[in-house]
């Protein structure tokens, strides 16, 4: 089960490269990876963190020309659709941790 | 048990218990059930250890076995309510972490009720009491799974926090965390040799003893640090979370 906004945002990243559904996936699940998200829960400020500061370097690393220029087309995509995330903010174990320790 | 190590685990039960007051206030505040089921788990631990040990007052021996399976109840439940917390606030979208809380629930329920037929109400009869394993492992699974889900955790925030995502000072927690769960497994680990060894001597190892000592040590240590930390820790936090930060900003 993957989070509606990383499934948005992998349609994205499929139609404004040339990279086909698997590999979108594949390569924005990598990402998630190195910044330790998760691909069920995903905000807004995360993904945009990760077209941002991890995805460019990956599309590179897969030959794709213009990475830097694709995911800030993607984010604006992303941004067009704030519903998406918001629909993934429920209550994530960060956020249930840092009440447990901050209120109690 | 050791001398007066009795008053000790007296005083770990009113730590917990006491730790359980402020989780429920939180759990009125927010109304959320991660926060309530954790003011449960301390609730029972801490009463789970006053039952226990209350018999080794002078003049209490008598009620020994009746207050020992009334803390095994006591411990169960608090076992269940923390696999609810971790099923809610680790893996809520998971359908086998969700069977995996039920089932531990079940065993430590099958455990905890057949154990009587065996003669075993204390439950330390490891070796002639079957159902002495469905209470263990229903007790140990979620501890562990504590454990795993804190470290796993605690890897994960502190690669956000590289990424200026999440907090460095919720990464700690989840490592303190991942520690209470490591602590509680060790304890229950060293469950068995110590009664195995009861069983067949009618006594508890000193090293046991010891070691279950040392765990439940451990355990309050973190639990004390994660979750009510003095404003030492909180400084010590911050000067790391300030390091962190300048070198992450260094070119």
């Amino acid at each position: 089960v993957t989070s509606k906004l990383f499934d948005f945002a992998a349609d994205c990243l499929e139609r404004h490269s040339t990279l086909d559904r698997l590999e979108a996936r594949g390569t924005l699940r990598i990402a998630l990876k190195i910044v330790g998200l998760d691909v069920k829960r995903l905000t807004g400020e995360q993904m945009a963190v990760i077209f941002e500061q991890v995805l460019p370097g990956e599309l590179e690393k897969r030959g794709i020309e213009d990475a830097r220029a694709i995911c800030s087309t993607v984010m604006k995509d992303v941004a067009r659709a704030p519903e998406l995330a918001a629909a993934d903010a429920s209550d994530d174990a960060d956020a249930i941790f840092r009440r447990l320790g901050r209120d109690s | 048990m050791e001398d007066s190590s009795y008053i000790v685990q007296l005083l770990i039960g009113v730590f917990f218990t006491a730790a359980s007051v402020p989780l429920f206030r939180l759990a009125g505040r927010s109304g959320e059930l991660p926060e309530r089921m954790l003011g449960w788990c301390f609730l029972c631990f801490g009463l789970s250890y006053l039952f226990y040990e209350t018999p080794f007052l002078p003049g209490l021996e008598a009620l020994l076995t009746p207050f020992s399976f009334i803390a095994r109840l006591i411990t169960g439940a608090g076992v269940i309510a923390v696999a609810l917390f971790t099923w809610q606030a680790f893996r809520r979208d998971d359908a086998w972490a969700k069977w995996l809380a039920i089932g531990s629930g079940v065993s430590i329920a099958i455990g905890d009720a057949m154990s009587p037929f065996w003669g075993d109400w204390e439950g330390f009869m490891a070796l002639s009491n079957p159902f002495f394993w469905f209470e263990w492992a229903g007790q140990t699974v979620p501890l562990a799974w504590i454990c795993v889900e804190g470290f796993m955790h605690y890897r994960r925030a502190r690669k956000r926090a590289r990424f200026g995502l999440g907090d460095s000072t919720v990464a700690n927690r989840f490592f303190l965390w991942g520690m209470f769960g490591l602590a509680q497994t060790g304890a229950m680990l060293t469950v068995v040799p110590m009664n195995i060894d009861y069983e067949l001597h009618g006594s508890f190892a000193a090293w046991s003893d010891s070691l279950i000592g040392a765990f439940e040590g451990l355990s309050i240590v973190m639990i004390w640090l994660a979750f009510f930390p003095p404003a030492l820790y909180r400084r010590f936090l911050e000067r790391a979370r300030a390091e962190g930060a300048a070198e992450g900003s260094r070119p």
